[in-house]
């Protein structure tokens, strides 16, 4: 084929361009670590690493959901325990109390203690993690029990999603400890059925009452290992969110991050060809008749 | 027969290697010119009956009209991807994932929903959710914006480009005159048709023509759909974009005897043809699934949102704007209901008016919107619809961006066949330099002989 002279220079140049335009890729990959930096340059990675930065942010807001609300659950169990005590000490005066050789003052004085620990109840019932009073259910803003016991909060308990369509309890409400919620034992009714025996002095009343108080034990102890359990699930599930995150993280670098070794042999591989097209250009054009004739 | 025509022949001969030699260097000088077509020297011999001797005749350009045409459409193909990629890099702008971007916006937004289904009795939680909801919207209008801005730049560029081609048009029918009238005298237009078809060149490079070649040195030029742009009789018909007032956007018409023809559809290549393709097919997708994509997630949102009441008690209230002009125009006019700006309290997160702070129900509700088929007709949620349209604008970026690598490879491939066919080589030029001198010499020693015969019978009658 004939070959004209402007042949060799738009080879040159567009040859040129190509290695030039190679380089500044390999560049940009090596100095971002990224194989695919825009839509264009792999449509389905970059889509797909989409899902997967949008799934790891997704797991870091179920992560920060489960470590805000492990700290109330916590307190909510250390509570529950104080009041299992409280409760414990209750029956233990009721047994005291039940005992015929005590006289009247013995009694009163039992009948004040009682007094003191529902104070002590009712205390515990209005126990706050920051400014979230644990047992009053959705009406956390306020002192869910009066000094008397009686509960003002609510009946439903808070709801965290804690992964896809998995939702935690957010605590406890204080009708389903202290009160008589889905026919359960209401202590300070207990408490207060305990004072009238003793304050009457009947010691079969007295061991009338222990019944009550054995529910209300119970029931209290029953709680406390419910929330023990949610405080197990919210751990298993703060590890599969953080694992979730990982594995977000990881499958997104596969799609849009490029191998370190890969990218600098690339790297290499770009600048000796650039090299080598300049060091071919810089010959030309080959030599001509132009050189010789005379 | 007789001596002096054997000087005349020889002088002939001098005059023919003077005009080899000027063609030559002709060729020489204008290796490097855009759009020159080598010439050969034209010699003739004249009969001896006739005195004998060489014809100079002029020169003739080398040229392949088949790979012109095909350079045409090369050029076309080349000017159509390279417009289509310069249209649609803003593609990968508005669809980038870093900070500001719609995606990170929308994760940051579900995150802060999250925080506040947990407690949404915190300010704090509150006041985050606003602010997300106010950067997502910042994301939409950024996208919108820069999305509306490509489309006013390809209109612009549209409307420039016929400029070009209409002041190139009128030149063809400069030239085109010129070359009729010079070669009707018998001239050469050697030059002159250098210069059409490299002009021919640059109008091919915005719409598709074609040429067809006449005997006497005329040209039709015809746009794709046989619409004459230049004429047999050097006529020329302009193009004439046009804003339409309905759809904002440029259209072409073609001026023929006083009438207006749309001829939009018929420039699919060229440059022009690239830059129309590009705004009316993955811009304006890319657009129309922003506004729909912005529209959906305030419905969806607001509707929820109504039905739960704020920490005041109080409910009905929408979160985002409601687009004024429905879906068209959402992303530009996306933004935080004035129902709720600057009013963390507002947010209703609760189901139950009573049941106030930490009724969550609706919160959660709120927050259950991210996994709701409520984006492309209800079959998508929010991220899914984005991340389609992330890959649909992908596609077409990266569809033109080999598009163009492609043409470009076609049109370098043709223009060094034609570059093979018409450009200069300097080697073959050279030869012709040394064969026009050794004729010149030769000539000269034509003309020393026949003088020194001349003087041999002079000398005889002595």
């Amino acid at each position: 084929m004939r070959v004209a002279d402007s042949t060799f220079y738009s080879n040159m140049k567009s040859n040129l361009g190509v290695r030039r335009d190679d380089l500044a890729r390999a560049q940009e990959q090596a100095l971002t670590g990224l194989r695919v930096n825009a839509p264009s340059d792999d449509p389905l990675a970059f889509s797909q690493a989409r899902a997967h930065t949008a799934e790891q942010a997704r797991a870091g807001a179920y992560e920060r959901a489960i470590t805000n609300t492990v700290p109330s659950l916590e307190l909510t169990d250390t509570t529950l325990g104080d009041v299992e005590n409280v409760v414990r000490r209750i029956r233990d005066i009721a047994t005291i109390g039940a005992n015929d050789t005590l006289n009247g003052n013995d009694r009163a004085n039992l009948v004040q203690e009682l007094d003191g620990l529902k104070q002590q109840l009712v205390t515990l019932g209005n126990a706050k993690s920051g400014d979230r009073y644990i047992f009053g259910g959705y009406k956390d803003g306020a002192p869910p029990f009066d000094a008397t016991g009686v509960y003002g909060g609510d009946t439903a308990t808070q709801q965290v999603e804690v992964a896809r369509n998995v939702m935690m309890p957010n605590g406890v409400t204080g009708d389903r400890v202290f009160g008589n919620a889905n026919g359960g034992q209401d202590v300070f009714d207990a408490i207060q059925q305990l004072q009238d025996a003793l304050t009457s002095g009947v010691a079969d009343d007295i061991s009338g009452v222990l019944d009550p108080i054995d529910s209300s034990l119970e029931q209290v102890r029953t709680i406390r290992s419910e929330v023990g359990l949610q405080l197990n699930s919210a751990d298993i599930s703060l590890t599969m969110a953080q694992r979730n995150q990982d594995e977000a993280m990881k499958a997104r670098s596969k799609l849009v991050e490029i191998d370190p070794i890969d990218s600098y042999s690339e790297l290499m591989r770009a600048s000796t060809a650039l090299n080598a097209a300049i060091e071919i250009a810089a010959q030309l054009p080959p030599p001509g008749l132009v050189e010789r004739a005379r | 027969m007789n001596l002096t025509s054997v000087l005349n022949i020889g002088a002939n001969g001098l005059a023919a290697a003077a005009h080899g030699q000027n063609v030559t260097g002709q060729n020489i000088s204008n290796a490097t010119t855009e759009g020159y077509t080598r010439r050969l020297t034209n010699l003739e011999a004249i009969p001896l009956q006739s005195g004998g001797g060489v014809r100079a005749n002029g020169s003739t350009r080398v040229q392949d009209q088949y790979l012109e045409r095909r350079g045409l459409g090369a050029r076309a193909g080349d000017g159509e991807a390279n417009a289509k990629v310069e249209t649609l890099s803003v593609l990968d702008t508005t669809f980038s994932d870093g900070p500001g971007s719609i995606g990170s916006a929308l994760d940051a937004f579900d995150a802060a929903m999250s925080d506040f289904a947990t407690n949404p009795n915190a300010r704090a939680n509150r006041s985050a959710v606003l602010s997300k909801a106010e950067d997502l919207s910042r994301a939409f209008n950024t996208a919108s914006n820069d999305l509306g801005t490509a489309r006013a730049d390809a209109n612009g560029r549209i409307t420039d480009s016929v400029q070009q081609v209409n002041s190139k048009i009128d030149q063809i029918g400069t030239i085109s005159t010129q070359i009729i009238l010079a070669r009707s005298n018998g001239n050469e237009a050697g030059d002159l048709e250098d210069k059409r078809d490299q002009l021919i060149r640059d109008v091919g490079a915005s719409v598709p023509v074609n040429v067809i070649y006449k005997d006497n040195g005329a040209v039709t030029m015809q746009m794709a759909g046989q619409r004459t742009l230049v004429g047999e009789d050097a006529s020329v018909h302009h193009l004439l974009a046009n804003t339409e007032p309905t759809s904002g956007d440029v259209r072409i018409y073609r001026e023929t005897s006083g009438t207006l023809e749309d001829v939009t559809g018929m420039i699919t290549t060229g440059s022009i043809g690239g830059t129309i393709a590009a705004r009316d097919g993955a811009l304006a997708t890319a657009r129309n699934q922003l506004d729909q994509l912005a529209s959906d997630i305030s419905t969806a949102y607001n509707t929820v949102h109504t039905a739960g009441f704020g920490s005041d008690g109080i409910g009905a209230r929408n979160l985002f704007a409601v687009p004024p002009s429905g879906v068209s125009g959402a992303a530009s006019s996306f933004a935080v209901s004035t129902d709720v700006a600057g009013q963390p309290d507002f947010l209703a997160g609760a189901t139950d008016p009573l049941n106030l702070p930490s009724d969550n129900r609706n919160a959660l509700n709120l927050l259950h919107v991210r996994d709701q088929n409520s984006a492309l007709g209800g079959t998508a949620t929010a991220q899914q619809a984005f991340r389609a349209m992330v890959a649909d604008a992908g596609t077409a970026g990266q569809s033109a961006k080999t598009q163009a690598t492609q043409a470009g490879a076609v049109l370098s491939q043709i223009d060094s066949l034609r570059a093979s066919a018409s450009g200069v080589n300097t080697d073959e030029e050279m030869i012709s330099l040394m064969k026009f001198q050794r004729a010149y010499q030769a000539s000269l020693r034509v003309i020393e002989t026949a003088d020194s015969m001349l003087d041999d019978l002079l000398n005889l009658r002595r």
